[in-house]
């Protein structure tokens, strides 16, 4: 055992003592292995296995929540597949005149659980992590803190953004630009509104830079922040990395082994 | 003997300098905003890569390309966890608009909607084996998708009427965010466009 494993500080939640890689990775094993097989009993394996860590990290609620934004797509899947999948053979039942087939339903079904399964496991990441969290670790554990920089800044520039763009809708409603008539005049609308704040914001990003440089950013002497522990976290990374690169390596072989 | 100018700027040229650092981000929020847009007008397009196409423009195709993955991982981070997969297409068409841009072909309005047409035909090439792993071949699109189950219906090859599906809906999407993009950069003062070019 290492000695950042030996002097680990347990947290309340079992989910915030596994860090963010290893739940990342978590991600990536998931998206691999829901892809090893077509077969529904499998991927509804995998999904049981996604939504008992969504329980046992009590986020149901939150993680149901991030659902609703594929439920559309996922109902659209079951109507396309089972009315026109090519391999439909059996009707199951008519509804006004439509015949949904037994095969095309059960291959809606196991398309909705790989991607139920995906959106359960990064629910586990997004709702056990914070952004903080996330930046300190990934320059704990040797991520260039330049890259660093780049994927959690915009997390903090958005809200910007936003405020800017409320700030223009403003402005130009001031000046006549009206986007709340037909659809016509919204799409007419865009552009006094999109040139101005891509513009603004460019002309920030112009701005951070110069203070960036002026705080001395390029400096290699960083001054450390407290130093994050968890659970186990080398051999949970190695574990995975090892596991992901099995599921891809199968994947592939399973393609190639059908095409010699 | 022959001197070489190692001051050329060439279309590969990258280093996370502080400039490409805080385009980044800046286009990673245009693709948001733009995205937003186009959904809250319920546009039959996505207009989420405008912020990549800008970042392309402006400082290569290799910023391009990480706007491109950064804006779709985050995005499955935060919103759709299903758009992370789709980070691959997001990175051709950022060396896609980037290697077009430097060979000219967004100088005119004229030659813009054939560029669209190359940038649509990289992104459907890559989506649509996404689209069938993960959809059965569909796109997520209403018009898109009734399209497909029309081809489908039709005894077409799921792969064919997929990447159809995909191909029509980025045709109109790349297109129109290329003129968009045509439109905004020249509108952008010149100091900006300096800027991230050096």
């Amino acid at each position: 055992m290492s000695d950042s494993e030996s002097s680990v500080v347990l947290r309340q939640n079992w989910a915030q003592n596994i860090d963010p890689v290893t739940k990342l990775l978590l991600v990536a094993c998931v998206l691999l292995g829901s892809l090893l097989y077509k077969s529904l009993t499998y991927s509804l394996v995998v999904l049981g296995l996604s939504v008992f860590l969504v329980l046992a990290a009590r986020i149901q609620a939150k993680a149901l929540r991030l659902i609703e934004f594929s439920l559309f797509l996922i109902a659209t899947i079951v109507l396309i597949q089972g009315l026109l999948y090519p391999f439909n053979r059996t009707v199951l039942l008519t509804v006004f005149h439509l015949r949904f087939y037994k095969e095309g339903l059960l291959y809606a079904l196991m398309l909705s659980s790989r991607l139920l399964s995906i959106i359960f496991v990064t629910s586990f990441f997004i709702f056990t992590t914070t952004i903080t969290e996330n930046a300190t670790y990934l320059e704990q554990i040797g991520v260039p803190y330049h890259t660093v920089y780049v994927l959690i800044s915009v997390c903090y520039i958005l809200p910007q953004i936003n405020k800017n763009m409320r700030h223009i809708q403003v402005a130009q409603r001031a000046r006549g630009v009206n986007p709340q008539s037909n659809i016509a005049e919204q799409v007419r609308a865009i552009i006094p509104i999109l040139v101005p704040l891509i513009t603004k914001t460019l002309m920030q990003s112009v701005e951070r830079s110069t203070a960036l440089q002026l705080r001395g950013f390029s400096n290699p002497n960083r001054q450390q922040t407290e130093k994050l522990t968890y659970y186990r976290a080398e051999l949970a990374h190695r574990g995975l990395i090892l596991l992901a690169a099995l599921l891809g390596g199968w994947k592939i072989w399973m393609i190639l082994s059908k095409l010699v | 003997m022959q001197i070489k100018n190692t001051n050329a700027t060439s279309m590969w040229r990258f280093k996370l300098s502080t400039k490409a650092m805080v385009l980044i981000p800046a286009a990673v929020g245009i693709n948001y905003v733009a995205k937003a847009f186009a959904e809250g007008l319920k546009l039959p397009l996505w207009l989420g890569s405008l912020g990549t196409y800008l970042a392309s423009m402006l400082a290569g195709p290799i910023p391009g390309a990480i706007s491109g993955f950064i804006n779709n991982v985050i995005y499955g981070l935060t919103l759709s966890p299903i758009s992370t997969i789709y980070s691959i297409t997001s990175i051709g068409i950022g060396i896609a608009v980037g290697i077009l841009f430097y060979k000219g072909w967004f100088d005119s309005a004229k030659k813009v909607w054939l560029a669209g047409i190359i940038i649509a035909l990289v992104s459907a090439i890559i989506s649509t084996p996404l689209n069938v792993a993960f959809y059965g071949g569909q796109t997520g699109v209403v018009w898109g998708d009734a399209l497909f189950a029309v081809l489908v219906s039709h005894s077409f090859p799921v792969w064919i009427a997929s990447f159809i599906d995909e191909f029509v809906l980025d045709l109109l999407d790349k297109i129109v965010v290329g003129y968009l993009a045509y439109f905004i950069y020249k509108q952008l003062p010149k100091k900006l466009i300096y800027f991230f070019k050096d």
